[in-house]
């Protein structure tokens, strides 16, 4: 007897248990203020925030700060970063592989080479290590089969070789030179 | 961390806001390039050649290729054709020819390297050893085209076998080969030596001794310890 009484008890309790969740979410969430070096202002969820290391170690050196100055960063590669991050924390929440692989290959393919370029460095500095793998691939795709002018006007690098010296490292293996792409 | 951050902020301060990357983050794209990329890169600039050539890149750069094993080294059997290795790329169907006469040595040599037979190899380095002779035992690069010959056992013994074993021992971080050979004149009779890359001579060894090493050796293989 006692333990037919019992049971009921027990799934309302369950059922009261799962939409727990529910109230969290809808709670709201803290926002932190980022600056990036232009003084553009973003707002942004403690969620995505924290997925920055360096701002995150900025917090727990000062806990009361309501903005963190990022002076390395320029609003365009930061925005870029920040949608990157919002999304990885869904699926985070949602893990699911294969949609997280197709999110990463079309957030790289819709970039233009000077904007993953500039974004490296943002994503270096606020160390996030996924977006920084995923940077780094997609600049080493673009330049793989790509000749050495056509990768220095891709980074902006100025050639400081004699045409001497050129010419000695090209001799050298003169193989790798071989069959490169178009410019 | 914090040196991290104030060469971050150096590079960004000497370029006036501009996004330059600064030298260590070029490490990471190039380490995921194929070979001939990286040595055809070599010739963007200086700071590109350094760094490509620093020890920091190389060990980045094995880190990555370790994971994508796509490239195999064949030496032809054929005895007048063994001056060529090939660089077989098996996914994109590609194969690159390398001319053994090329590699360079910091010793003179006494020999012809293509001579000798590639016995075993490991991270891309290639063992090159004659089956007859205890002597000269080659480490080479194919591709940077450098070699360099270990200390030499000055024996004259024909042998009946010469089986090496080559690998990277992570507890020291260095590169060890290992040898079992047995001479004509006793012919039943494994003897063992080992040899650290730097090290000035090759250290007799006993078969228990051997296991010992072989536990710490990552990757060690064409060496048939049972049948000894």
């Amino acid at each position: 007897m006692s333990s037919s009484t019992d049971s009921p008890t027990l799934t309302t309790e369950t059922t009261q248990l799962s939409p727990q969740p529910d109230t969290e979410t809808a709670k709201p969430t803290k926002k932190i203020t980022l600056k990036s070096s232009d003084n553009q202002i973003f707002e942004v969820e403690e969620s995505v925030a924290m997925e920055f290391a360096t701002v995150k170690s900025f917090f727990e050196d000062s806990p009361s700060t309501d903005t963190v100055p990022l002076p390395n960063v320029t609003a365009k590669p930061l925005s870029q970063v920040i949608e990157f991050c919002k999304e990885q924390i869904k699926f985070k929440a949602n893990p699911d592989e294969a949609q997280k692989k197709k999110y990463n290959a079309e957030f790289v393919t819709e970039k233009s080479d000077k904007d993953l370029v500039d974004m490296i460095p943002v994503a270096n500095y606020l160390e996030i290590k996924d977006l920084l793998d995923v940077l780094n691939q997609a600049v080493a795709d673009r330049i793989e089969n790509k000749s050495v002018e056509y990768v220095r006007s891709f980074f902006g690098i100025d050639n400081d070789f004699t045409a001497e010296e050129e010419a000695a490292l090209r001799r050298e293996h003169a193989w790798a030179y071989e069959g490169v792409d178009e410019d | 961390m914090k040196s991290k951050r104030r060469r971050l902020n150096n590079y960004i301060d000497d370029a006036q806001g501009e996004a330059i990357l600064p030298p260590e983050m070029f490490c990471e794209v190039l380490a995921r390039l194929p070979v001939e990329s990286i040595l055809r890169f070599r010739s963007v600039c200086k700071s590109w050649c350094r760094i490509i050539q620093s020890p920091y890149f190389i060990s980045l750069q094995l880190g990555v290729t370790k994971n994508r094993p796509f490239r195999f080294i064949v030496q032809s059997q054929c005895e007048a054709d063994m001056s060529s290795l090939f660089l077989v790329d098996i996914e994109g169907l590609k194969a690159r020819e390398i001319h053994l006469e090329k590699i360079k040595c910091r010793t003179r040599l006494k020999f012809k390297l293509p001579a000798l037979g590639v016995r075993v190899f490991c991270d891309g380095l290639l063992c090159m050893a004659s089956e007859k002779r205890l002597d000269p035992v080659c480490i080479c690069n194919p591709i940077t085209k450098e070699s360099v010959i270990l200390p030499l056992s000055r024996s004259k013994a024909h042998l009946v076998r010469h089986k090496l074993a080559f690998g990277f021992d992570q507890s020291s971080g260095k590169y060890k080969v290992i040898r079992d050979y047995r001479t004509s004149s006793n012919k039943h009779l494994s003897k063992f030596q080992i040899i650290t890359l730097g090290e000035s001579s090759w250290r007799q060894m006993t078969p228990h001794k051997i296991y010992a090493h072989l536990i710490g050796m990552l990757q060690c293989f064409g060496m048939d310890l049972s049948t000894g």
